[in-house]
């Protein structure tokens, strides 16, 4: 989607991004459940003379249900002698939410309509019949039932939950603020090998569970457990507490495999306690990476951590996902679809086997006469009889501020965005654009998600810019109120040119934002790079690179860098990334920088 | 309001039920005479049962050879059609006679229920449900963990039975503190029992409902126990009526009220349309005294009382 696309879905015409929400950024970038975003995909042949049914899934239930439509599609259902085939296909919910508003284009999504859908949350639902109802049009997602639920934990390796008392003692947002305040860190629990307390937690704006962590810091900052108010959202105190405990995290991010991934590469390389202290996730999300697949897509031969996550239920109560599966009251939805995707659902819901699947992968079943049990138990680090208590989803209004309020507490950037200007960058990128053209209007367009106290500078690099350097400072790191008029000109003027001095130019900027780093704030390097490393040797060593990278584990300025365009370095980048604890965000067709770029300024 | 402000305001009716919907089940309309055994020959009769009947509906539906659909309350079911549910959730023009009944009862999770009844003195009632409303359940003698009192309610605005609910809990007034302690969930009483047994105490530590839909849920344990029910006396009742739409659904109405379908009620968690209810699943037991119908002043005073909480 693009952002003229995005407007016409929030309903406004020019969108400050800097407090979208959630739902809008989410279609906009295929976020919505957590690790959500990703290609839509078909999973199921349907035979010519068989009517499809067509389910649009978010993906973490991808692999169930479609495990669970071939087995139902083998009991060779039919209705009204019409054979019928269940289809699943990968769908983000926001993604999803989106095209129902606006009209679904199997062309553009690769999607067919769907007859059932299956957003993460019954929020999603309610955003499209309010935006339907708007637009002056019928509710769409009316029938529902729930096919499993999950709730949003923080996840701790158990060494260190044990040290707070896990799992005897009640652990909440004020211990974590406690210990984040705390001048001796984890050596006032007796580590102080493990530092600071470090939390991992996502952009609310586009993340359920990230927005389901903020609301549970506002609620845990009032003591409530429900009827949040503006007056609370607003309250002095209440901001504090929110600022100071989002002054423990490491950055955001637009999934939690952002956080996911890198806890796993740190632990299997011997450094499992120094990325994250704890991060916010659903349930599920600990079952699957304790397997070793945080993704949960089925890695064949996963490789599970050696210190394993364990599940702290906040004590100040907490927020569900609960997987609604809709039937969809749409136009191009038959009767006979209709009667088809009903039985569908209650074989996935009604089938106590069934829920037994849904189990299997960590979900707590929706069929409450399915009994929770393995995996979730005390052996994986989880208590089914938590959580004690469930916080209430905010009014519409308090839920608007509190993000609106969140933007502002949030923790503060220090971001330098290094810009590939290699002459390849001057190469069509589609529609009639080059490469640096698209990725100019993405630079331009994603400055609003800063906030104007992060200080963002401004790079760029090709070969020989400086001298011999291949790097080139256009805008010294400041704040963005006084720096974004100064950006916006330097990046309209940029030109393709000369070569790709890469490993030289990261290992400068990350040194430079180490230089002033400061430890109040989120210190990161923003690369986008469109090709290999084509300095001159030794400019192009990697090894050293990395190990300058990795180097410390204190002070870690991470490098969250794009592969752009077809010819990237993929490999390359990954391994920067990998060694300094961020992402890596692909932009293989050039068309999707816009995307990709707001998905990775989430991590700020 | 900007429009992304809109999407975000949607987004925080995540919580709401979106209403889903009834059982409808059409059996045959043969000449069988009332409450003999027979299977009836499909046909075009549909039996249309408010969503706390959904089981109800569908063992007739078995034991008539009877196919299921479903029905949305409010709407017109059209055709040959008995309709079971309140008279009040009935389309206009269709009324029948009362075939069962319900009464509106508390159920408490057994953990918590303990811990209740203590604080009030060895019994569970209405009055007892006041004097949690609002409070932490550390001040009850609970856990802290458990946080405050939380109540589940149905929309009274949305089905006649959620509305008696909600009469058994605020006929003489809100109490104080409700609103601390309020958990609205679902748009009717089989939706919120659905949810109370998917999401456990954590979501709501009791909830007022019709027995019937309380019975749909009885065998769902959580850690905590199963759901304890108790009975406020007097208390409102639900009557169901059979509301028929044709011929041949009137000889279907008539069945219902057979004596046969009558003695049958019970094992699924209903009250015959007169006398006493035998063989009721466990747990449930004798009912409080059946208030009146309210007035149309007292409806209107409740309905009031519910949109100032």
């Amino acid at each position: 989607m693009d952002r003229r696309q995005l407007n016409v879905l929030v309903g406004v015409a020019a969108v400050t991004v800097l407090g979208l929400i959630i739902w809008a950024i989410a279609a906009a970038t295929g976020g919505g459940g957590d690790g959500s975003a990703g290609d839509p995909t078909s999973t199921t042949a349907v035979p010519a003379d068989c009517v499809a049914v067509p389910a649009a899934v978010s993906s973490e239930k991808v692999t169930l249900l479609t495990d669970l439509a071939a087995a139902f599609n083998a009991t060779s259902p039919e209705v009204d002698g019409e054979c019928v085939r269940v289809t699943i296909h990968r769908v983000a919910s926001g993604q999803a939410a989106t095209a129902l508003v606006e009209g679904w284009s199997e062309e553009s999504l690769g999607v067919p309509a769907p007859v059932l859908w299956s957003p993460a949350a019954t929020s999603w639902g309610a955003v499209v019949n309010h935006r339907l109802a708007e637009a002056g049009l019928p509710a769409m997602a009316n029938d529902f039932e729930r096919i499993m639920i999950t709730p949003l934990v923080l996840g701790m390796p158990r060494p260190m939950a044990q040290a707070l008392g896990w799992p005897e003692a009640e652990i909440g947002w004020a211990d974590v603020l406690a210990l984040v305040e705390n001048p001796e860190g984890w050596g006032a629990y007796g580590h102080p090998e493990w530092g600071e307390f470090k939390l991992g937690k996502t952009n609310p704006n586009f993340s359920t569970s990230g927005l389901s962590a903020t609301v549970a810091i506002y609620y845990a900052a009032t003591g409530k457990l429900g009827g949040l108010t503006l007056e609370d959202v607003a309250a002095a105190e209440v901001e504090d507490f929110v600022r100071r405990v989002e002054a423990a995290t490491v950055h955001y991010g637009d999934t939690t495999m952002t956080f996911l991934d890198s806890m796993l590469r740190e632990d299997l390389a011997g450094r499992p306690l120094t990325y994250v202290s704890a991060v916010a996730i659903e349930e599920v999300s600990i079952i699957a990476y304790n397997r070793g697949d945080p993704g949960d897509v089925g890695l064949e031969n996963p490789t599970p951590p050696n210190v394993p996550l364990v599940a702290v239920y906040p004590k100040e109560g907490t927020l569900f996902s609960d997987n609604p599966a809709y039937v969809l009251d749409a136009p191009w939805v038959t009767a006979v679809q209709r009667e088809a995707a009903l039985r569908f659902r209650s074989f996935v819901i009604d089938e106590p086997e069934n829920q037994g699947r849904a189990l299997e992968f960590g979900f707590r079943p929706g069929n409450p006469a399915v009994p929770t049990g393995e995996p979730i138990s005390s052996a994986n680090g989880l208590n089914p009889s938590q959580p004690k208590t469930e916080l209430e989803l905010p009014r519409p209004e308090v839920l608007a501020a509190l993000v609106d309020s969140w933007e502002s507490h949030r923790k503060t950037a220090r971001v330098l965005l290094v810009f590939d200007v290699s002459g390849s960058m001057g190469d069509l990128g589609g529609q009639g654009y080059t490469k640096l053209d698209l990725a100019k209007q993405a630079v331009l367009a994603s400055l609003d998600q800063f906030k104007p106290e992060d200080e963002v500078g401004l790079w760029i690099f090709s070969t020989e810019l400086d001298g011999d350097l291949d790097y080139l400072e256009l805008v010294p790191p400041g704040p963005l109120a006084e720096n974004r008029e100064k950006i916006e000109r330097a990046v309209r003027g940029l030109i393709p040119m000369r070569g790709t001095g890469l490993y030289d130019t990261t290992r400068a900027a990350v040194q430079a934002v180490r230089d002033g780093y400061d430890r109040s704030k989120i210190n990161a390097v923003l690369l986008l790079s469109d090709g290999m490393c084509d300095d001159y040797e030794p400019g192009c060593e990697l090894p050293p690179l990395l190990s300058f990278l990795s180097s410390t584990e204190r002070d870690v300025v991470r490098v969250f860098a794009v592969a752009y365009g077809a010819d990237a370095d993929v490999a390359t980048l990954q391994a920067i990334t990998d060694a300094s604890q961020a992402r890596l965000y692909k932009a293989t067709d050039p068309l999707t920088i816009e995307r990709v770029f707001q998905q990775v300024i989430s991590n700020f | 309001m900007s429009g992304w402000r809109a999407g975000l305001v949607a987004l925080a009716l995540g919580g709401l039920i979106l209403g889903a919907g009834a059982i409808v089940i059409a059996v045959g309309g043969g000449d069988e005479p009332p409450g003999t055994t027979a299977t009836l020959a499909p046909q075009d009769i549909t039996l249309a049962c408010v969503p706390a009947l959904k089981a109800v509906c569908a063992e007739l539906g078995a034991s008539l050879g009877a196919a299921t659909q479903a029905f949305r309350p409010g709407t017109d079911p059209g055709g040959d059609v008995v309709v079971i549910a309140p008279q009040a959730d009935l389309p206009a023009g269709m009324s029948g006679p009362v075939v069962a009944r319900s009464p509106i009862a508390v159920a408490v999770w057994r953990e918590r229920a303990l811990i209740l009844a203590a604080a009030c003195g060895g019994a569970i009632d209405l009055a007892c449900l006041e004097d949690a409303y609002g409070r932490q359940w550390e001040t009850l003698g609970g856990s802290a963990a458990w946080a405050g009192f939380k109540l589940g309610l149905a929309d009274p605005t949305r089905s006649a039975s959620a509305l008696e609910a909600w009469r058994a809990v605020a006929g003489s007034g809100v109490p104080a503190g409700l609103e601390r302690s309020l958990r609205v969930q679902a748009a009717d009483d089989a939706a919120l029992l659905l949810e109370v047994a998917q999401f456990g105490p954590s979501r709501a530590d009791a909830v007022v409902a019709t027995e019937v839909a309380i019975a749909g849920q009885l065998e769902n344990v959580w850690d905590v126990g199963r759901l304890e029910v108790y009975y406020p006396d007097p208390g409102p009742w639900v009557e169901y009526v059979a509301a028929a739409g044709g011929s041949a659904a009137e000889r279907l109405a008539q069945r219902l009220a057979s004596p046969e379908v009558q003695s049958q009620l019970a094992a699924w968690g209903l009250r015959p349309a007169s006398g006493e209810a035998a063989g009721l699943p466990p747990g449930l037991g004798p009912a409080g005294q059946p208030l009146g119908p309210p007035s149309e002043a007292e409806r209107a005073a409740l309905l009031a009382a519910w949109q100032d909480l």
